[in-house]
């Protein structure tokens, strides 16, 4: 394999008779936006707390930035931002004054003008001299990234991070991210919002069951599969018939009463529509499936 | 470890929770010393009552440091639970409310991070302790004055002369110290094992007080037992006040006192270490 | 010499009891009060208690007071109790029982019992009939019991009053409930081990007698 910002191998980790990481080998490419995708319970958490050593492995390596975790912990978490789960504060302190401690943990003087650049860039400039007891889930949330950055760390690790954001917040989101990215750092991304990770990352690995199904580029994984197209039509039993009849490579099916799926390049949209309007079926919507969603389920589902 | 230290003790001053053993502490000393100011002749009659058919007592029997004496006493086992309700909380709690995850993906180690707040924690019984000290001390002194310390034991009575009563009294809170030094270190190993924050705290009572019962028993079965349990050294404070002092039984009481504390440290490490945090 | 001496010796022992018991009181009378620095020092079982400095004051008839500088235990008796029974000869009934010797004197045992006291049962008293000062006196008092106590004086002629006062008394055994005794749980051999005897000592040594010097009386009543 070939070495990254992040490279593990053979790691395992079982919870009393349940493997939740199988035997994971996984490399993540410096200087990208990385996506970490699987259903509940695929071992994504537990892969990612075994990499920031909340949790130790039964077996396997973890090297970041080309070092062992296990023997250079500190050094290596000095580099590392994150947010695991949902983020928690200390409720009883501001959020300046949770930025300032955290701060110091990693290891920098906290800088008054740093902070407030910081609170701003995530829009709680209004609310730092406040406890974080009387904050929102979303504020919290905005908190928590500024925290994962507050020391300029190399590897941002952020899992769920749009929870409890609003669609302007997602959007300000993103582009931190891309923000982040274009100024050379690494950030792994954990969602369950598939279209986020189409939308943003480069590279990306889908587990189940604590194993890797694939991992590589995002565009090279998805666009290797054809689309899945749906039409909504007056008669789809006969629309499909007729599909089938045409082009039996595309699997046409009936997935509800009135709409029809099958898989066809984009090329082809346009001719399946005049030929459908052509043999007297009326079309009232063609639309294509999120690549990503439909071969992760493809992929999840096997 | 410096920087872990002084967040640690950051956190504990800024907690609300911190000031309950403060209130405790000014609340039970101020209504002992007002019930004894207007009531503690009467109280001190009651306790001589046996001597007066042949003996009466000369001198101010009710002054500051027989008070003070007094209120130690009771707050044999208020203190403990001062101190667990704080340094119970140390780990679990930050572990029930997410915030541990949040640290240990800080560059620190957990042994340091451990003895950072068994530190902590040990600052805050010492200032718990200096508050004591100056309340029942220098505020009984002020309000009752000076003299003899009259010690009584269930068959004898001590009378100590008052210039050599304050050095005990230094000496007794160094020991009440070490003991509640051991009762910080034993709630915060609790506090490795759970992620629930109240647990550490009540198992830590219950034992105390569990050890206490059973060492004022004065059966065969239990003497047997009670050399074992660290609550059989955390009272060796009152021995200051013997005349003479059994430096011997002191020092190996001490020890006893340190082992453990030394001895519940190093299982906090130990297992908090290996520990995997899912919280 | 020696015929001196026998004829003094006859003389204490042929005096009357009643007159011998009169002399001493006019004596007494004549210090009308005084105050001394005295050094009390206990041998009480169940009771470990350094010595105490302090001062003792005295009124007539029988006002007596010591204050300590810290606690001190004092036997509840008053040794002056019997003094003012000896102001009226007709209160008491003076029993002579005899006589012992000593080096140089001759003791006169006499028994003074009240015929109508509300306290005092029995007053004995060990005269030194020669020197004409109380050597021992054992008061039964009804709240009190008895108490022994034994005066010692300082070799200087005509001193009456003494240099050393021994009370002897009897400590019953006392029991602290657990919840006040400092010793709850203790491991200490120094828990108090109390010993057997019940009878105890306390010494009253008594230097620089102030005789008939004012002194605010409001001591006797704090």
């Amino acid at each position: 394999m070939d070495s990254g910002i992040i490279e593990i191998t053979q790691l395992s980790k079982t919870y009393k008779d349940i493997l939740a990481v199988d035997h994971l080998d996984l490399v993540i490419p410096a200087n990208c936006i990385y996506g970490f995708l699987g259903p509940n319970g695929a071992g994504k958490s537990t892969t990612l707390r075994m990499m920031l050593s909340l949790i130790s492995p039964d077996n396997g390596i973890i090297k970041v930035f080309g070092k062992d975790l296990n023997q250079h912990r500190k050094q290596i978490l000095s580099r590392i931002g994150s947010i695991i789960e949902k983020p928690d504060f200390y409720l009883y302190l501001t959020g300046i004054e949770n930025l300032n401690l955290l701060a110091r943990l990693s290891g920098i003087r906290p800088n008054s003008k740093k902070i407030e650049e910081l609170l701003d860039l995530v829009g709680l400039s209004s609310r730092g001299k406040h406890k974080v007891g009387t904050y929102s889930h979303g504020m919290k949330q905005r908190l928590g990234i500024a925290q994962a950055i507050i020391h300029d760390p190399r590897l941002v690790i952020l899992d769920e991070p749009t929870t409890g954001l609003d669609p302007s917040g997602i959007l300000e989101l993103r582009q931190m991210i891309l923000n982040l990215k274009q100024a050379g750092k690494t950030v792994i991304l954990s969602s369950h919002i598939l279209s986020e990770i189409e939308l943003i990352a480069d590279h990306m690995v889908i587990m189940n069951r604590g194993k890797a199904l694939v991992q590589g580029n995002v565009q090279t994984l998805i666009n290797d599969q054809e689309l899945v197209v749906v039409i909504e039509t007056n008669n789809t039993p006969l629309a499909v018939e007729k599909i089938r009849n045409n082009w039996p490579v595309l699997g046409a099916e009936a997935i509800s009463p009135t709409e029809l799926q099958c898989q066809a390049p984009k090329a082809l949209i346009a001719d399946i529509n005049k030929f459908l309007l052509e043999g007297g079926i009326d079309v009232y919507s063609i639309y294509y499936k999120r690549k990503l969603e439909d071969y992760f389920f493809k992929l999840t589902s096997n | 470890m410096l920087t872990l230290i002084r967040t640690e003790l950051y956190k504990i001053a800024r907690r609300p929770r911190s000031y309950i053993g403060f209130a405790a502490i000014l609340l039970i000393v101020g209504i002992i010393e007002f019930a004894l100011y207007i009531d503690g002749a009467s109280y001190i009659d009651f306790i001589f009552q046996q001597l007066e058919g042949f003996l009466s007592i000369e001198g101010n029997v009710l002054n500051g440091y027989l008070v003070c004496f007094i209120i130690l006493q009771t707050l044999i086992i208020q203190m403990p639970l001062l101190v667990a309700l704080i340094t119970g909380d140390l780990i679990s709690g930050e572990a029930a409310n997410g915030t541990l995850r949040l640290l240990l993906t800080r560059p620190v180690s957990r042994s340091e991070l451990v003895f950072a707040k068994f530190t902590a924690g040990s600052f805050y019984v010492l200032i718990l302790l200096l508050l004591l000290g100056v309340l029942s001390l220098s505020g009984s002194l002020l309000l009752f004055g000076e003299g003899d310390l009259i010690i009584l034991k269930s068959e004898t009575i001590n009378v100590l002369k008052g210039s050599d009563v304050l050095w005990r009294f230094y000496g007794a809170f160094v020991i009440a110290f070490l003991s509640l030094s051991v009762v910080s270190s034993f709630s915060l190993m609790l506090s490795c094992f759970t992620d629930n924050s109240i647990g550490p705290i009540i198992i830590t009572m219950a034992v105390i007080v569990i050890f206490t019962i059973i060492g004022s028993f004065d059966l065969p079965l239990f003497d047997h037992i009670k050399p074992f349990l660290f609550t059989s050294y955390m009272i060796v404070w009152r021995n200051m006040f013997d005349q003479p002092i059994d430096w011997g039984l002191m020092g190996t009481s001490i020890a006893i006192l340190v082992i453990h504390i030394v001895l519940f440290l190093s299982i906090s490490l130990y297992y908090f270490n290996r520990k995997d945090i899912h919280s | 010499m020696i015929f001196g001496i026998s004829i003094l010796m006859n003389k204490a022992t042929g005096q009357k009891a009643e007159n011998l018991v009169q002399m001493i009181q006019t004596d007494f009378k004549k210090i009308e009060r005084y105050t001394a620095d005295i050094n009390i020092s206990f041998e009480i079982p169940y009771i470990n208690i350094d010595p105490v400095k302090g001062k003792v004051y005295f009124k007539q008839p029988n006002l007596f007071k010591v204050k300590t500088e810290g606690i001190a235990f004092m036997p509840k008796q008053n040794p002056f109790y019997f003094m003012e029974l000896l102001n009226d000869p007709s209160s008491y009934l003076c029993i002579d029982s005899g006589s012992e010797t000593n080096p140089g004197s001759i003791i006169r045992i006499i028994q003074l019992v009240p015929k109508e006291h509300e306290e005092l049962i029995l007053a004995k008293i060990w005269v030194d009939a020669t020197r004409r000062r109380i050597v021992k006196s054992s008061l039964t008092t009804k709240s009190n019991g008895t108490v022994e106590i034994q005066y010692l004086y300082d070799e200087k002629p005509g001193s009456k009053l003494p240099e050393l006062m021994v009370f002897g008394i009897e400590v019953g055994k006392f029991k602290i409930p657990k919840m006040m005794s400092a010793d709850l749980n203790s491991r200490s051999k120094n828990s108090g081990a109390p010993s057997q005897s019940t009878h105890g000592k306390i010494r009253l040594k008594f230097t620089n007698y102030r005789l008939n010097q004012s002194f605010d009386e409001k001591v006797f009543y704090k």
